[in-house]
């Protein structure tokens, strides 16, 4: 099938609507790369990078708005970073890493908690082969799906101007975790509540703190769906892990979005 | 090394039956010391093993791999290896492994880098860091040691061996507030390696940064470092092979013998260019040779594997080192040339946009600054760009002097005019 698509014009503010797929690529990077204790401790400051998320923003810093809740849960049934044991030997858990929109806790291991408080690892530590360092790595890391009924469908009608997104496309963020570019793999233009064609090329640029906060609608869990990360680059020299993410689509208003220029 | 690779070559060849096979035996002694923050952080040594065997009945192809010589194990990985084989559908892209070829002689491998142990690595962080508290400022990286042997054998009669050294360095150095710049480099022999030479590029571009002045996104002149080069010139690279083209996917399409580049861009690989080295074949047994990829803009040839080769009926290649011609510009006459513009130390994450268009994005890193005049005016920060590869290269105005960035890799400094920056960074 040739689908026949448009441009999506000059980068301007509208209303973004992401599917589940699409999330987990956006948490990933601008969620669970912050919130890894070894970056904000500075030990990957020469490759993979810092965090703007330090520990003085802990338990205060407004990461999203108030239904934002993501959780590191290595304990998820079939999650690609589940495991009964890390590789320090600490048991995998489930713990709020952003609870009601504001930052919660890190990811950590046992060799990065200590210089933070004298809390407990996370269970984060992970290798990729037997000849490589253990490192501190994103868990399972999933959006709680809203708490009101509320369907894709009901999210597109709510919608006046908009661009929903599905899939995973083009993908860039600093190396303190601030600002990003997007893409996807299937757009749709939304107007008056409903997809009225399908676009090509689409970007868009926000940043931390502005994309979370601008969440003001989770559809409920019936439509939540994990996908997974199999390639997540991070260490010197490079390694590759494995871990879920999950959510339900989401709506952020007044995002900037458009083509390349 | 190698009696202990033909021992366990010979063991393949006696224990596998199926009607093809190749396999490479491959071995590194590596060491790896991690610090961040002033401190050595993590530290690893070792030698690790890895044998890959692909065997075809017919056309049906299996693969297997292992990280061990024991013979027990070598027969799990030709019996895994020949079972994927029996019960996989036939392969439309095999071809016959490869024959006996002349194998161009390679000088890899230095001495003394196989020698270095982990007083050298050390040497070299306690130079930097000593360095970095004297600047009041913290320091992360990595020193690296890497000695690799690669053996390749095909039932068709190709035979090749390879041994290659690498010593390198790669450090950032940040005050933890606004100033944050890395410099990095690997060399064939640790003896190439000058500290104090790294030392003093590093100080140079740390002294220069400024608390930043806010700079919006548009388009600008942009004196682009060898390191930011190297980098964004890498992304060509990935989707630059023939059968890509070929299928439409990639903007190389139909362009062979155009002047698709600027006339100021040749990128080449040559095997006996001075200080630099070249894998001397392939993992799939193609001989290296001196290739022309792009000649003053003209695209000469892309890289073809030996399937998809016999498929075109062309002889196959690759990429055995990359060069990037430069010339003789100054970065002080790059800053007269132009009114003003941005030199930027490196680029970060860069993104493909359009596969079709040849658009990648990305941002910059490390180290941006303004100049007007002829000199450096101060800092600014980051921008994300969003650039057109090959349109890049037909706005470069002046090229500096190649700068070996690893051992078989170097480029110049480039300058760029009108390079798009589509974004602007809020930190």
């Amino acid at each position: 099938m040739k689908l026949e698509a448009d441009e999506p014009g000059e980068i301007r503010r509208r209303d973004l609507i992401l599917n589940p797929n699409h999330l987990g690529l956006t948490m990933h990077e601008s969620v669970g790369h912050p919130t890894e204790l070894d970056r904000v401790l500075g030990w990957e400051a020469d490759m993979a990078g810092v965090s703007f998320a330090t520990p003085e923003k802990l338990k205060n810093y407004r990461y999203g708005s108030e239904i934002v809740n993501f959780i590191g849960d290595n304990t998820l049934s079939f999650g690609l970073a589940t495991a009964g044991y890390d590789d320090d030997g600490v048991p995998g858990q489930k713990w709020y890493i952003i609870k009601d929109g504001i930052l919660n806790e890190y990811g950590s291991t046992r060799d990065s908690r200590p210089f933070l408080d004298d809390g407990m690892s996370r269970g984060c530590c992970r290798a990729t082969n037997y000849f490589d360092f253990p490192i501190n790595r994103i868990p399972n890391l999933y959006l709680e799906p809203g708490k009101k009924k509320l369907s894709p469908q009901e999210l597109i009608s709510d919608t006046e101007d908009g661009i929903y997104i599905e899939g995973r496309g083009s993908f860039s963020i600093d190396q303190h975790r601030v600002n990003f570019q997007f893409g996807g793999d299937m757009f749709w233009e939304i107007k008056n509540g409903k997809k009225v064609r399908p676009l090509k090329d689409v970007l868009y640029k926000s940043n931390n703190p502005e994309f979370w906060n601008s969440c003001d609608a989770i559809c409920d869990e019936r439509y939540w769906q994990d996908f997974g990360v199999t390639n997540c680059g991070k260490g010197q020299p490079m390694q590759t892990a494995r871990m879920t993410h999950g959510a339900s689509t989401a709506r952020f208003k007044n995002i900037r979005v458009g083509g390349s220029k | 090394m190698m009696k202990e690779f033909q021992k366990a070559a010979k063991f393949i060849e006696k224990n596998c039956t199926a009607d093809d096979y190749s396999f490479f035996i491959y071995r590194s002694d590596e060491q790896q010391t991690r610090y961040a923050q002033n401190m050595i952080t993590q530290n690893m040594s070792g030698v690790k093993y890895a044998v890959r065997l692909s065997v075809a009945y017919g056309n049906k192809t299996g693969m297997a791999r292992i990280n061990s010589l024991k013979e027990e194990d070598l027969l799990n990985m030709i019996e895994t290896a020949q079972n994927i084989a029996k019960l996989n559908k036939p392969d439309p892209e095999y071809v016959p492994s490869a024959k006996k070829t002349k194998i161009p002689k390679a000088d890899n491998v230095s001495e003394n880098t196989a020698k270095a142990g982990m007083k050298d690595m050390v040497a070299v962080i306690k130079a930097v860091v000593d360095n970095a508290e004297k600047k009041k400022a913290f320091i992360s990286g990595l020193v690296t040691k890497k000695i690799t042997d690669f053996y390749m054998k095909t039932k068709n009669g190709f035979e090749g061996f390879d041994s290659s050294s690498d010593f390198g360095n790669s450090m950032t150095m940040a005050d933890n507030k606004t100033k944050e710049t890395k410099v990095s480099r690997s060399v064939k022999d640790i003896k190439d390696y000058k500290v104090k030479d790294e030392i003093k590029l590093i100080n140079s571009q740390f002294d220069a940064l400024t608390k930043p002045k806010k700079i919006e996104a548009g388009q600008y002149n942009v004196i682009l470092r060898p390191q930011a080069v190297l980098n964004f010139f890498s992304f060509l690279l990935y989707f630059f092979d023939r059968k890509t083209a070929d299928y439409g996917i990639s903007a190389m399409a139909g362009q062979i013998g155009k002047n698709m580049f600027g006339k100021k861009f040749s990128l080449l690989s040559k095997l006996d260019e001075a200080g630099l080295t070249a894998g001397p074949f392939s993992g799939d047994g193609v001989a290296a040779k001196n290739i022309d990829w792009i000649k003053d803009g003209v695209l000469k040839e892309l890289v073809t594997d030996r399937s998809y080769a016999a498929k075109i009926k062309a002889d196959p290649n690759f990429i055995s080192n990359v060069i990037i011609r430069g010339g003789k510009a100054t970065e002080e006459e790059m800053m007269k040339k132009v009114k003003n513009g941005l030199i930027i130390n490196n680029f970060w994450y860069i993104r493909n946009v359009s596969t079709r268009k040849n658009e990648i994005t990305g941002l910059t890193r490390d180290g941006i600054y303004y100049f007007e005049n002829g000199e450096i005016k101060h800092s600014v920060n980051n921008l994300r760009f969003n650039q057109v590869i090959h349109e890049a290269t037909k706005n470069i105005l002046l090229l500096g002097v190649e700068e070996n960035m690893s051992p078989n890799v170097k480029v110049p400094t480039m300058l760029i005019k009108d390079f798009n920056f589509a974004d602007t960074t809020t930190f």
